[in-house]
């Protein structure tokens, strides 16, 4: 056995496993949420998750740990990124909730590229997905790393159009990094996870325990993380009731921009897009009107 | 890409269940550190790649404009371990023991970056010694990934330097800018070990080599089944 496991000759080094346990043994407190962890993060700048919380409460969690990654279903497996460490990119530094763990698969180099999130809806109409494609397309031409996802509907087009043109994309998951959902995307995740990069923030002990109506609040949270990554997000086709829209809020709220299809506009059903130029969304025309808002030369 | 600024202090990360598998000739108990991954092969001309592949720059480039980017791997270096590993360790208690380059000291080839490495970043007063040496060349295992030397073969072609054996501390830090599959250091520990048994050994890499995930399935495939179904 792996005896000196949790043995330590310095005292500010970290040792992955202890400190995937500490993360999740964090997200098993009744009230955690996003916002709660984020918060303790900051409080507490410069600390691990091993040291916000007693050994005790997360040294029972090793052995479920070990088999869940080493043992995963999931034919990659699921590395650990945490804050100051010299991989860390420090683009997400600059996100407003800060995210300090990530789990991930795949090439952490993505993270150091400008990223530009494209999502919408997960039932799209025919001109919908046609837009997807071009935009995914302009942007990968234009050296872009495509940011999505990995639902169905825009998402899974997003990322297949991006794979296509043999640009780079990312997946951001809502369920954790060993799950596959939806199953249809299954062989898409795969292949993020070994050609491109795939990450999710969500605890795989906590969504182990929790009911599907639980775990559903993991969606949103996921949207914020994707528009925290990314330099901006423009939005296809969307309903007014959709979880795109929290993505929308959290790029304005994290000061990225934010795109909204002229398409959107003129659908007489929604009411969203005006509210959110108003509060400083750009129309989108043409794809012009996308680039001359980001700066080619950076 | 985003510059990194190299005055940040950053975390050790210690070699730990989930990470040692491909570090094959590192055993459970061992006590190995990183400061980052080092990707071989990922198309990317990423940070931490270029900062290896410069402070490795053989002595033959000495004389083409290549030479000056190991000068300056090896500053931007020295900033990274005076931040990150210098404030660690407890100097009082250790000996640092860089691991010897594949040529042996005669040869031109004799690259003792390392060791300059340590000399800039540590206080005068470390207990810093090229205590381990090579008796004879001995074929690079990074450029001979196929054939790389066991590490019962670098054991039987070093030794202890004797005239530097004396009052070895309490622990003992080998140092070393790529841990691929620990062969180097095993090799180094026994050789510590038999003449020195109760020390205890730490390993310190500046990277481990980070492994592409093997490959399940071609392209084609993937996007013949369901490129269409949205």
């Amino acid at each position: 056995m792996f005896n000196s496991a949790i043995d330590n000759a310095f005292s500010s080094a970290i040792i992955p496993l202890k400190e995937i346990a500490a993360y999740e043994a964090l997200w098993l407190e009744s009230k955690a949420s996003f916002k709660t962890i984020a918060n303790l993060f900051r409080q507490n700048p410069g600390r691990l998750p091993s040291e916000l919380i007693h050994e005790e409460f997360y040294k029972e969690l090793y052995p479920e740990i070990k088999r869940l990654i080493q043992q995963s279903k999931a034919d990659y497996k699921a590395n650990i990124l945490i804050n100051e460490t010299f991989d860390y990119p420090s683009g997400l530094k600059d996100a407003l909730e800060q995210v300090e763990v990530l789990y991930y698969a795949g090439n952490l180099d993505y993270l150091q590229t400008r990223g530009i999130a494209i999502v919408g809806s997960r039932n799209p109409s025919l001109n919908g997905v046609k837009r997807a494609e071009k935009i995914t397309k302009l942007l990968v031409d234009d050296n872009f790393t495509i940011v999505s996802g990995l639902a169905k509907g825009i998402d899974a087009v997003a990322h297949k159009t991006a794979i296509k043109q043999k640009g780079r994309t990312i997946a951001v998951l809502g369920t954790p990094l060993n799950t596959y959902y939806p199953k249809e995307n299954s062989k898409l995740q795969n292949f993020i996870a070994h050609h491109h990069l795939l990450i999710s923030q969500v605890p795989f002990v906590r969504y182990s325990k929790q009911t599907p109506f639980g775990n559903k609040l993991f969606f949103p949270e996921r949207n914020k993380t994707m528009s925290a990554l990314s330099e901006a997000t423009v939005i296809i086709e969307a309903s007014d009731t959709s979880g795109t829209l929290i993505q929308a809020k959290a790029a304005l709220q994290q000061n990225r921009k934010l795109f909204i299809l002229e398409s959107c506009f003129q659908n007489p059903n929604i009411t969203w897009p005006a509210k959110f130029e108003e509060q400083g969304a750009i129309r989108v025309k043409d794809y012009d009107d996308i680039i001359g808002a980001l700066d080619l030369k950076r | 890409m985003v510059q990194k600024l190299l005055q940040d202090q950053y975390r050790l990360i210690k070699i730990d269940e989930l990470t040692i598998e491909k570090h094959y000739h590192l055993s459970a108990d061992d006590n190995c550190y990183y400061l980052m991954e080092y990707k071989k092969d990922d198309g990317f001309d990423n940070q931490e790649k270029q900062l290896i592949l410069n402070f490795k720059k053989k002595l033959s480039t000495r004389n083409t404009n290549q030479w000056q980017y190991k000068g300056i791997a090896i500053a931007k270096l020295t900033a990274l371990f005076k931040n990150s590993i210098v404030p660690q360790v407890g100097l009082d208690h250790v000996t640092l023991v860089p691991i010897p380059p594949s040529k042996c000291r005669t040869d031109a080839e004799y690259d003792d970056r390392m060791y300059q490495l340590l000399r800039k970043s540590f206080p005068t007063n470390a207990d810093l010694r090229e205590l381990l040496y090579n008796i004879e060349n001995i074929r690079s295992a990074h450029d001979n990934p196929q054939n790389r030397p066991t590490p019962q073969e670098l054991q039987a072609n070093m030794a202890i330097n004797p005239e530097l054996a004396n009052e070895i501390r309490e622990t003992v830090i080998l140092f070393d800018d790529v841990l691929t599959s620990g062969g180097h250091f095993l090799a180094c520990k026994n050789i510590i070990r038999s003449a020195f048994p109760n020390v205890n050994i730490i390993g310190i890499f500046i990277s481990r080599t980070f492994w592409a995930q093997p490959d399940p399935f071609e392209f084609d495939d993937f996007m013949e089944d369901d490129w269409l179904d949205f």
